[in-house]
């Protein structure tokens, strides 16, 4: 039985989907309120970390396994690099990208999303490779 | 335009001094050119303050290299004589240059006491009817200054790679000697 007790796991099981549904709609609406990628991708990335705290750091370890994380952080980062070259090769600003009527966002809402789900997996596993290296020493 | 082509010139010389040379003190000494040559470029394209950056950095990592490379031995044979003749010519001759591009790049700055609202105030006029986005920090964010936060979200990326390349189970060349030390 690793981890804590089993009144914090219970707690966290409600309380991490509550945090990663906030997570998620700061980083969708972040042209209209305050927040935005960077701070949805945090408090995901607080979320994951909150979950490996409360369950044990071998129950999430064998969950989210490190390359899996770093896979999937390396393609987020690629993605968000392709979305932020497409304004160069548009040959116009950014804002020009997708114009649908009177009123475009452009890249912001998509830009926001890839960055934050970028920025939660790169907080995450810079502390899962911590863990890993942890687990590994206690061997 | 001619002064930053001749400077250019003079910082890819340096650069495969630095490189080809044989001596570890002199390599050092020609990366330090590099970089303070690329400070002058800085300010010959009139960018004071990230010409001021690259100078501090480029002092730090100089200082650090010189410890690095371990300079230890007496550096007195280095003086006296033509050669002390020359040194103090060149440092002379450096310093009249950085301070030549360094007065006119100080020229174009702006006034003191004088408003440098030019970029913001254009950003809170246009951001909404541009870009459509009710938040205008998330407008800068993420359409005027998408590539300033590309690259924070680069230097993020990078911190996570180092921190797993140091922490990894076993580098791949020890692995294969391992290999080959069972077989």
């Amino acid at each position: 039985m690793s981890g804590m007790t089993i009144i914090v796991k219970n707690v966290v099981r409600f309380i991490s989907a509550a945090i990663m549904l906030f997570a998620a709609y700061l980083m969708v609406h972040g042209e209209t309120i305050p927040g935005g990628g960077y701070a949805g991708g945090i408090i995901l990335a607080s979320a994951f970390i909150l979950m490996m705290l409360a369950f044990g750091k071998k129950v999430m370890a064998n969950k989210l396994a490190v390359n899996a994380v770093l896979a999937c952080e390396a393609a987020a980062a690629l993605v968000f690099l392709v979305l932020v070259a497409a304004g160069m090769f548009y040959g116009n600003p950014l804002f020009d990208l997708f114009p649908s009527g009177e009123r475009s966002i452009g890249l912001i809402n998509l830009a926001d999303i890839v960055l934050g789900a970028a920025v939660a997996l790169a907080i995450y596993a810079a502390f899962l490779v911590l863990v890993d290296h942890k687990i590994r020493m206690e061997k | 335009m001619a002064e930053v082509v001749i400077i250019l010139i003079f910082i890819l010389v340096a650069a495969v001094v630095a490189v080809e040379i044989k001596s570890l003190l002199s390599a050092v000494v020609a990366h330090a050119a590099v970089g303070l040559g690329l400070c002058v470029v800085f300010f010959a394209l009139r960018a004071p303050e990230v010409a001021i950056t690259q100078l501090t950095v480029e002092l730090l990592v100089l200082v650090i290299l010189l410890r690095v490379t371990g300079v230890k031995r007496d550096m007195a044979e280095y003086f006296g004589g033509r050669r002390e003749i020359f040194a103090v010519v060149s440092v002379l001759g450096s310093i009249g240059v950085f301070a030549f591009f360094m007065v006119l790049a100080m020229y174009e700055m702006p006034q003191f006491g004088m408003p440098l609202m030019t970029t913001s105030t254009f950003y809170i006029r246009e951001s909404f009817k541009l870009t459509g986005a009710e938040n205008m920090v998330s407008a800068i964010l993420m359409n005027f200054r998408i590539y300033d936060t590309l690259g924070v979200f680069m230097v993020l990326f990078t911190s996570v790679t180092g921190v797993f390349v140091v922490l990894r189970r076993e580098g791949r060349i020890k692995s294969n000697e391992r290999h080959d030390d069972n077989s």
